[in-house]
């Protein structure tokens, strides 16, 4: 009994090391990559721990290119979009949730299907409208689109939080007093809160990695993003700048990571769409 | 004036914005579609048909389809039942397991084409890591970037290794949240392990499975990045998306991009609507 197992708590052990291995392998090579010379990075047989690390790419990146401006379109994007998403996603699922309506049905899965959208079957006429209303080249218009993509996601996680909170409580607030808009900032939203903080994490991993969109509507340092940045090193006459691509890449890690720690407790509830009961 | 339910006024800016910013634009591509229409000439000419004719008989059409689907198939069969055994693995308490649940939620944090490129590094011949290991195990060089099958296979290990943790990290919060009673009652009752999961837990978290696999589903369906950058569309790895992107808006062809542009479009509507519609009433 005991030998059984102690021999099924080793393939227990050894199977989460290889998970872990897998994850951290290409993470692993990214970073060392961002420390090692022109020449190691392309050397052969491959060295596993950087030679001679060397700092020089963490700097050189803020300056061989506008990257710093970059970064600050991806963040600016990340936030705006997601503020964009929220502010039309929540009132959606509010209404849908707690109203019947005729047509109730149909509205929801209208927003829902919107998830579907290949942004490559949208970008061209986009790249015209966005012409004629002198949107092409702003972050306020990746903003827009981001938002929008991310629109569906999250009014179908906050529907099924908003129906778990009884109705009940928000009234016996009114019954005090309150608005139904105080109610549901004092009751609804502390409650819900979970969910919208782990959707919102999702929500702005897709928009700060987000190429397809970016790479064709923004053209120059004003709104260009960390993506199209980093696909930019890659050709060209100096062949692929690894470094470069390394370092970009670590650098974007960096904000997601920090957002992850800080909502990591709201995770384990919020990231089971409400559809757990 | 009757007055509007707050229900619906609620959803309508929503819906507004929606349809504007991404049902506009289709209507936008069917006109498109029914001329000859490039950015590089000022004149624009109605020509009916001929681009949708010209788009179903092109073969790069039919193989950029037949990508999209493949990809969509291998990969959601990968990362579905691995990403599920990853939250079986990390739903068990031991030592050091929040680290580990952390760990494995960091590809899904990393910006998609970095790490498309990153694992290019990993596998380009005379260069990448994993060739080096074959290498020394004897297997000489991997043609990743020849073959339709091995690249395939790359494209198979990045996608997976991105989105296998978003599954994982879902399904694992699902698993943490269950409630412990069904399982002191099977404890009780002898169940085997086999029967509890198969019993208890996959039915508790079907929900949960259902709705991420949707969303993995719609998204592989797009899937562009690791084309873009990996393969570049080379050994009939092009993707719809990818296509689009060659012929639509490289040569600035608008109206031939439109073409397939509302037949992806129409094809992912479908698509959506019979996923969503049949999962209703788990999703609800």
């Amino acid at each position: 009994m005991n030998k059984s197992k102690a021999s099924s708590n080793l393939i227990y052990v050894i199977l989460v090391l290889i998970v872990l291995v897998w994850t951290l392998l290409p993470i692993y090579w990214t970073v060392t990559a961002a420390f090692k010379s022109r020449i190691e990075v392309v050397a052969w047989p491959p060295t596993f721990i950087p030679e001679k690390p060397t700092l020089n790419w963490f700097i050189e990146v803020w300056y061989d290119r506008p990257n710093i401006n970059y970064y600050t379109n991806s963040i600016l994007a990340m936030i705006g979009s997601t503020i964009i998403a929220l502010a039309l996603g929540i009132p959606a699922a509010y209404g849908c949730a707690r109203y019947t309506f005729k047509g109730r049905q149909d509205v929801l899965f209208t927003i829902l299907t919107f998830r579907f959208l290949p942004p490559a079957t949208v970008v061209m006429p986009l790249y015209l409208i966005g012409r004629t209303f002198h949107l092409i080249d702003t972050t306020l218009f990746l903003s827009i689109l981001y938002g929008g993509m991310n629109i569906p996601i999250i009014t179908w996680v906050m529907l099924s939080y908003f129906r778990e909170i009884p109705v009940e409580l928000e009234e016996s607030y009114q019954i005090d007093g309150y608005t139904r808009f105080e109610a549901f900032r004092r009751v609804t939203f502390p409650l819900a809160r979970p969910g919208m903080v782990a959707i919102s994490m999702l929500v702005m991993a897709f928009s700060f990695g987000e190429f397809l969109f970016a790479s064709i509507l923004t053209t120059s340092p004003v709104a260009k993003t960390l993506p199209v940045s980093i696909a930019e090193y890659m050709g060209g006459e100096w062949g692929y700048m690894w470094n470069q691509m390394a370092v970009l890449t670590t650098y974007g890690l960096i904000p997601l990571i920090i957002i992850f720690f800080l909502v990591r407790k709201n995770l384990v509830r919020g990231l089971t769409f409400g559809a757990v009961r | 004036m009757r007055k509007l339910n707050p229900g619906l006024l609620m959803s309508i800016p929503t819906l507004l914005f929606l349809f504007f910013w991404f049902f506009f634009p289709f209507l936008y591509n069917i006109y498109a579609s029914m001329h000859y229409w490039t950015l590089y000439r000022p004149d624009i000419q109605f020509i009916g048909a001929e681009n949708f004719i010209e788009v179903l008989t092109s073969i790069d059409f039919r193989n950029a389809a037949f990508a999209s689907f493949f990809y969509t198939i291998i990969c959601f069969a990968v990362e579905l039942p691995l990403g599920l055994g990853i939250a079986v693995l990390l739903s068990r308490e031991f030592k050091g397991v929040g680290i580990a649940r952390v760990i494995v939620a960091i590809p899904i944090l990393m910006i998609p084409i970095g790490t498309s490129i990153m694992w290019k590094l990993l596998t380009m011949p005379k260069l990448g890591l994993l060739q080096y290991f074959s290498e020394v195990l004897g297997f000489g060089v991997i043609d990743f970037y020849g073959n339709f099958w091995l690249a395939s296979l790359l494209i198979l290990l990045i996608d997976a290794w991105q989105w296998t943790p978003f599954f994982a990290i879902v399904l694992l919060a699902a698993l943490v949240s269950l409630p412990r009673e069904p399982y002191e009652a099977a404890k009780v009752d002898g169940a085997s392990p086999f029967m509890v999961f198969t019993k208890i837990t996959l039915p508790s978290i079907q929900p949960v499975m259902v709705i991420v696999s949707i969303l993995r589903v719609l998204d592989l369906l797009k899937l562009a990045d690791p084309i873009f950058v990996v393969t570049k569309g080379g050994s009939g790895t092009e993707t719809l998306s990818a296509y689009i992107w060659r012929v639509a808006f490289k040569p600035l062809d608008i109206g031939y991009g439109g073409a397939v542009a509302v037949l992806y479009w129409i094809l992912m509507f479908v698509l959506a609507n019979i996923l969503v519609r049949r999962f209703k009433s788990v999703i609800q």
